[in-house]
C-alpha cells in the first residue's frame, strides 16, 4: 500500500556526521596528505635519513640531486635529505609546541575575559598593547633578546600569537555566556569556573581548533624566518630555516640546497592552510558565509 | 502557612549609557510555602527580573540591587556571599526557562545534563546520578528514559526537552520552582501537557512555584494567587479568583479584555494602546496614566501605593483610595 511505502525505514543516523564532512572534502584531504607527509618525515626522521645530519664529507660538496644523495648536498657535503627530515622534526616540533602553548594559553585568557567583565578591559587592552607590534619584528626582538635556541623561539613565537588566540576565545565566549543553558547552569547552581569549563570553553573551541591550524602555519613560516636571521636554533642543528640561510649564498651555483627547505616550508605552511580552511568550512558554517 | 519569599521594596538599577536607570522600583511580593503564585504583565515589565534577583542572577555590571530585601525562608538572600548562594540555587530555589531549545547545552547529553545537578550538589557519583536522572526523567513523563538519557538536546523536541530541563530543577527537591514563560516557546497542545505535569509535581512535591507568564489563560489553569505587574512595580495582587472576577487595576482590566473569547463572536479584539515606556522614561505618578482610560490629572500627582480592595486582593490606583 502507499501508506507502507511512505513510511519506509529512516536510515539509522550516521556516526560521527563531522569527520564524515571533512573526509568529503577534497581541499582538507590535499592538506591532510601534505602535512601528513610532513609529520611522517618529521617521526620517521631516523629510519629516512640515508645520513647522519651533521656527517661533512668535504669531498661531496655540491652534489646535485641525484646518485647517491637524493635531494644533492651542501657547502658542507652533509646531506640535504637527512638535513630535511631532522629539520622537519625541529620546524614542526617548535610549530606543535607554539600551537600548545598558544591554545593554552590564549584560552585561559580568552576564558577570563570573555566572562569575567571585570579583568576583560585590562587583559584585552594588554593583548592589543602586544599586537600593536608586527610579529616577526616582535618575535625577533624577543628571541634575540633570550638567546638562540629552540625553546626560546617557542617562547618568542608564543607571545606574539597569544593575542590573536585570546581574541578569537574571548569572542566565542562573548556569545556563549548569553547563551541560555549558562544561565540554566548558574540557575541550577553552578559555580563559575565549573560553567566555564562543562559549558562555555566547549561551545567556542570550534574557531579556536580553526584558528590553531593557522597559527601552526604561521609558526613554522615565523621559525624559519628566525631561523633564517640566526635567532634560532643554532646550526649545526639543521632547521629548514638556517638551511636556507646557508644556502643563499650558493644559490646561483647550487640552488638544491636552499631550494629543499624552501619547498618543504612552502608545502607544509599550504598542507596547514588547506587544513585550516576545510576545518573551517565544516565546523563553522557561519564563518564561511561572512568571509566569502 | 508559611512565608517561603517575602520580597520588600526591591529595587535593581541598570548603568547605561544614558546614565543609571531603574528597572524595577520597589517591588514587593511574597509567597508562602507551596503555594502557586502568578507574575503576570507585558514584556519588560520586570517579571523575569524579579526571578533574576531572587536568584541572585542580576548580571552585574551593569545590574544592582539598589534598595530592598528578598528574604527566603527567613534568610537574608541579599546578604548572602555567592558561595552560600550557590548551594541555594538548585538545591532550594530551582529555575527554568523560556527556550528550552537553547536552555540545554548542545555538546552534552541530556542524562549527563541531569546528572551534572545531582554531582554538584549531592555529590553522587557517576553511576548513582545518572540511575537517578533515568527516575527524573521518568518522573516527568519521558517514555523510554534510559534511551532518552544517551541523546543529544537536538534529538528532542521543545515539550521533551522542557521536561528535562523539569527534570534537572527538581533533581534535589527544591522549596521553591521559578518558571520563566515555561511554555511560551511551544505549542499549544505542548502546553497543556506541561502546566498539567507541572501542576502534577507541585502537589506531589509540595514546593511553591513562581509561574511567570503574560499569558492569562495559563494564569486562570494553574495559579492560586496572582500578582500583575507594570513598568517595574506591582500593580495589583489578590487570590486569582478575585483578579479575574474583580480586576481592580485599569491595567488588569485592560490585560482582561484583550483575551480572546471564543463566544464573543466576531468583535474586534480590545487591545491596550501603547506600549510600556522604557525604563528610565517613566512617566511621573502613576505609571499606567498615559495608556489608562480611567487616567485624572490626580494620577500625575504620586506614585499610588498598593490600596485594598478586599481582605488580600490590593491594587495600585488611586480610585481605590479610602
Amino acid at each position: 500500500m502507499a501508506v507502507e511505502a511512505a513510511v519506509a525505514p529512516l536510515a539509522p543516523p550516521r556516526r560521527f556526521p563531522t569527520l564524515r564532512r571533512l573526509f568529503r572534502h577534497r581541499l582538507f584531504l590535499i592538506g591532510l596528505v601534505l602535512f601528513g607527509t610532513m609529520v611522517v618525515l618529521a617521526l620517521g626522521a631516523e629510519l629516512i635519513a640515508p645520513h647522519a645530519p651533521a656527517r661533512m664529507q668535504f669531498r661531496m660538496r655540491f652534489r646535485p640531486p641525484g646518485e647517491g644523495f637524493l635531494l644533492g648536498t651542501d657547502n658542507f657535503g652533509r646531506d640535504i635529505l637527512s638535513r630535511l627530515v631532522f629539520g622537519a622534526r625541529l620546524s614542526l616540533g617548535i610549530g606543535f609546541a607554539v600551537v600548545l602553548v598558544t591554545g593554552i594559553a590564549g584560552t585561559i585568557i580568552g576564558l577570563a575575559a570573555g566572562y569575567f567583565r571585570r579583568v576583560d578591559e585590562p587583559l584585552m587592552r594588554a593583548m592589543d598593547a602586544l599586537m600593536a607590534f608586527p610579529a616577526v619584528m616582535l618575535a625577533l626582538a624577543i628571541a634575540a633578546a633570550l638567546g638562540p635556541s629552540a625553546v626560546n623561539a617557542v617562547i618568542a613565537l608564543s607571545v606574539v600569537y597569544i593575542p590573536r588566540t585570546a581574541r578569537i576565545v574571548r569572542a566565542s565566549v562573548l556569545v556563549v555566556r548569553e547563551m541560555e543553558y549558562v544561565q540554566a547552569a548558574l540557575a541550577f547552581g553552578g559555580r563559575h569556573l565549573w560553567i566555564l569549563w562543562r559549558h562555555v570553553l566547549p561551545n567556542s573551541l570550534a574557531p579556536l581548533i580553526v584558528q590553531l591550524t593557522f597559527i601552526f602555519a604561521y609558526a613554522v613560516l615565523a621559525e624559519s624566518i628566525l631561523s633564517f636571521l640566526g635567532v634560532g636554533p643554532p646550526p649545526p642543528t639543521p632547521t629548514w630555516g638556517n638551511m636556507i640561510a646557508e644556502g643563499k649564498d650558493y644559490i646561483r651555483e647550487a640552488w638544491w640546497i636552499a631550494m629543499w627547505p624552501g619547498l618543504a616550508i612552502c608545502l607544509t605552511v599550504l598542507g596547514l592552510n588547506l587544513l585550516g580552511d576545510g576545518l573551517r568550512d565544516v565546523l563553522d558554517p557561519r564563518l564561511k558565509v561572512q568571509q566569502g | 502557612m508559611t512565608r517561603l519569599i517575602e520580597i520588600e521594596d526591591l529595587a535593581v538599577s541598570f548603568r547605561t549609557d544614558r546614565g543609571e536607570v531603574e528597572a524595577l522600583s520597589g517591588v514587593s511580593l511574597h509567597l508562602d510555602e507551596g503555594e502557586v503564585l502568578g507574575v503576570v504583565g507585558e514584556s519588560g515589565c520586570g517579571k523575569s527580573l524579579t526571578a533574576l534577583a531572587i536568584m541572585g542572577l542580576v548580571p552585574s555590571p551593569p545590574g544592582r540591587i539598589t534598595r530592598g530585601r528578598i528574604a527566603f525562608a527567613g534568610r537574608d538572600l541579599l546578604g548572602l556571599d555567592e558561595a552560600a548562594m550557590t548551594r541555594i540555587r538548585g538545591e532550594q530555589i530551582a529555575m527554568i526557562f523560556q527556550e528550552p531549545m537553547s536552555a540545554l547545552n548542545p555538546v552534552f547529553t541530556v542524562g549527563e545534563q541531569v546528572a551534572e545537578v545531582l554531582r554538584v550538589h549531592e555529590g553522587l557519583g557517576r553511576t548513582a546520578a545518572r540511575e537517578r536522572a533515568a527516575q527524573l526523567l521518568a518522573r516527568v513523563g519521558i517514555p523510554d528514559p534510559a534511551r532518552r538519557l544517551g541523546q543529544y538536546p537536538h534529538e528532542l523536541s521543545g515539550g521533551l526537552r522542557q521536561r528535562v530541563m523539569i527534570a534537572a530543577a527538581l533533581a534535589c527537591r527544591p522549596k521553591l520552582l521559578i518558571a520563566d514563560e515555561p511554555t511560551t516557546a511551544l505549542d499549544v497542545t505542548i502546553q497543556a501537557q506541561i502546566l498539567a505535569l507541572l501542576a502534577d509535581l507541585q502537589r506531589e512535591f509540595g514546593m511553591a512555584t513562581m509561574l511567570i507568564t503574560h499569558d492569562l489563560g495559563v494564569v486562570a489553569q494553574v495559579v492560586t494567587r496572582v500578582v500583575v505587574m507594570y513598568a517595574g512595580k506591582v500593580v495589583e495582587e489578590g487570590p486569582v479568583e478575585a483578579v479575574f472576577e474583580r480586576p481592580s487595576h485599569p491595567y488588569t482590566a485592560a490585560l482582561m479584555r484583550s483575551i480572546p473569547a471564543l463566544a464573543e463572536g466576531v468583535s474586534r479584539l480590545p487591545a491596550i494602546p501603547g506600549t510600556v515606556p522604557a525604563p528610565g522614561a517613566w512617566p511621573r505618578g502613576c505609571r499606567f496614566a498615559p495608556r489608562c482610560t480611567h487616567a485624572v490629572p490626580e494620577c500625575g500627582a504620586g506614585v499610588p501605593p498598593l490600596y485594598p480592595v478586599a481582605p488580600g486582593h490590593h491594587a495600585a490606583c488611586i480610585r481605590h483610595a479610602a
